[in-house]
């Protein structure tokens, strides 16, 4: 009974994400036209993964939209953890496929903390954070020298605040666009 | 017969004189750090000879001693608006009267100006009311600009008198505090207390995790300024520098062996973090922990035969306990599912460290003992602690925490008791060591 909205949650936000995958996915143009001017995004090559999606209206993109896009989305970790949630895997398959598709971006991940531990450990565990994203990204293709790493600990959170919600914003890697 | 009964009767004289040493000893006033606390012992700290020409510098230097003696929770200064007299002399009071007031210690000084170019002269003596004599006096004589670590010393010499040991308070924090430019950190070496701070390594880059040599000369830190976290080895007294890790993989120093030879580290190679030995004679680097979990945070056990480190190999950050060859590293605590940070006494009785028991609701200062016993929080506020250093002479805890909204500075007997906040005089800074003070 009570597994019920969480599977569809779950199928909800999986849903989401594919929607999210298929739309990026469509929209990217080829790097050598990356420039900040909106472009005519071209048809999609094909059926996309995962269940259909509604049509929806496609906004234009451009290059650098898909790659705020890229920048904005983090994934998150559970206290203390560093193994990847299946929502991390899903944010990291479209992560993936963005640069296989662009194969001039490198980009460095940020492992983060919460506030709740000290310096040296937190460092250590941001690292294994980035390090765990770095493996996965590599496994699906993407060359090791395109993804740096580092960690920031508890140094830099993104929310400020104190409380359950805050810590799990702040359990994060983030992904920086380093170079095209 | 004769013989037996002469032997016996000075055996039993010796009995009886020694009896009568133990009995004066026992009349004496000392305080047993080990308990002390429950009643505070009284001193008075009255105005300064020739204090009236440099009013200012003679509260400063008052200011000191009171803030030193206060916070080890053994002695109280008694209100100055009850003080029978001026002391019209260093080494002369006029006991009775001190006596009446309750006072039992009075620091009396003086502090004049030598050579008329920035040089003082400061006189105090501890003068024992009850026995009404001088305990003991010293003079100090400096720099103006250096009175409070004059103050220091004669705060260390009253500690040392009532309790037997030496005093925490001439020493200096080894901090790291944010620089000027964003995301930058840079190292400060600066008094206990806060004051006398000065940056070094300020370079507008991240720096992290220093520790000093025992000699003072030799600072290991991390540096980011390459762009990967590696750790650099600072001769403070040359300015030589030199890189001993590289790679991407994160490396900080974590403590000095006591002779000052090994340099105890984490390094991640290869994705994977583990505890090393760097012989600063050899220049060798010895691998002493060997499996895939995080290990972090080396500290060296006094004999420099032992250290302690962090690792989640069981699942969770735990502390464990290994020798210099690496052998076998065995656990040390398993209270709760976050256990770091560990620091080993200087006196060897415990070892503090970072951590949250079972049913804790926050982050608190612990101690444990190397056989894993007698684990015991010792710290009460909320809050997240961290870097928690042990004083040179083991009595104190220094800690940083966020309970009252930023990091601050406190300071702690080792059972948790006096636990009090420090003067928010020097940079807001994570504390990493803190030493004995280092020449200038």
């Amino acid at each position: 009974m009570a597994m019920r909205p969480v599977l569809s949650s779950v199928t909800l936000v999986a849903l989401f994400l594919t929607f999210l995958f298929t739309a990026c996915h469509k929209e990217e143009p080829p790097p050598p036209t990356a420039e900040a001017q909106p472009r005519p995004t071209a048809p999609p090559p094909g059926p996309p993964p995962g269940p259909p999606v509604a049509p929806a209206p496609v906004p234009s993109r451009t290059f650098q939209q898909a790659i705020q896009e890229f920048q904005n989305q983090d994934i998150n970790f559970d206290f203390d953890k560093y193994d990847l949630r299946p929502d991390a895997r899903a944010i990291l398959d479209r992560k993936a496929a963005f640069l296989n598709e662009n194969g001039s971006v490198r980009t460095q991940i940020e492992g983060h903390c919460d506030e709740r531990g000290t310096e040296a450990y937190n460092l250590a565990l941001g690292e294994r954070r980035a390090n765990t994203a770095k493996q996965y990204l590599t496994t699906a293709g993407i060359s090791a020298g395109r993804l740096a790493t580092i960690s920031y600990g508890k140094e830099r959170p993104l929310d400020p605040g104190h409380n359950e919600a805050a810590w799990a914003r702040n359990r994060r890697d983030h992904f920086v666009v380093a170079g095209q | 017969m004769q013989r037996r009964l002469l032997y016996c009767g000075s055996f039993i004289g010796l009995l009886i004189l020694g009896w009568y040493a133990y009995a004066l000893a026992q009349t004496r006033l000392q305080i047993d750090i080990e308990k002390g606390g429950s009643s505070l012992l009284p001193l008075a700290v009255p105005q300064l000879l020739g204090e009236t020409a440099e009013p200012a510098l003679g509260q400063q230097i008052r200011g000191v001693l009171r803030q030193d003696l206060e916070l080890t929770g053994l002695f109280r200064i008694v209100d100055q608006a009850t003080y029978p007299e001026v002391p019209q002399a260093v080494e002369q009071l006029q006991y009775p009267r001190w006596a009446a007031s309750g006072v039992a210690g009075v620091i009396a000084g003086s502090v004049g100006n030598v050579t008329g170019d920035g040089q003082i002269l400061l006189q105090f003596a501890l003068h024992d009311v009850a026995e009404q004599r001088v305990r003991i006096s010293n003079n100090f004589a400096g720099p103006q600009i250096r009175h409070r670590e004059m103050a220091h010393r004669f705060s260390d010499a009253v500690f040392r008198e009532f309790t037997g040991e030496a005093g925490p308070f001439d020493t200096q924090v080894l901090c790291v505090s944010p620089g000027k430019s964003k995301g930058s950190k840079d190292i400060v070496l600066m008094d206990y207390d806060g004051y006398g701070a000065r940056p070094l390594v300020a370079d507008g880059a991240w720096n992290l995790a220093p520790v000093l040599s025992p000699n003072g000369t030799l600072l290991a830190y991390t540096s980011h300024r390459s762009g990967s976290p590696n750790i650099y080895l600072r001769n403070l007294l040359t300015g030589a520098e030199e890189r001993l890790t590289s790679g991407s993989g994160l490396a900080m120093a974590g403590a000095w062996s006591p002779d000052g030879r090994y340099l105890a580290l984490s390094h991640t190679i290869d994705g994977n973090s583990e505890i090393f030995l760097y012989d600063t004679q050899s220049k060798k680097m010895k691998r002493l922990t060997d499996d895939w979990g995080i290990d972090v945070s080396p500290s060296f056990a006094p004999d420099g035969q032992r250290l302690a480190f962090v690792s989640d190999r069981s699942g969770s950050p735990q502390l464990y306990v290994t020798d210099i060859q690496g052998s076998g590293p065995v656990r040390l605590t398993y209270e709760g599912r976050y256990n770091t940070a560990p620091a080993w006494s200087p006196r060897d009785n415990a070892i503090a460290f970072v951590g949250r028991a079972e049913g804790d609701r926050s982050l608190g200062v612990y101690t444990i003992r190397a056989d894993g016993s007698g684990q015991q929080r010792i710290s009460n506020g909320g809050g997240i602690p961290d870097g928690a250093v042990w004083a040179p002479n083991g009595r104190f805890v220094m800690y940083t925490s966020t309970q009252g909204g930023s990091r601050q500075r406190y300071m702690m007997r080792e059972d948790g008791q006096a636990n009090h906040l420090l003067p928010a005089s020097g940079p807001a800074c994570l504390t990493s060591q803190w030493v004995a003070r280092t020449a200038r």
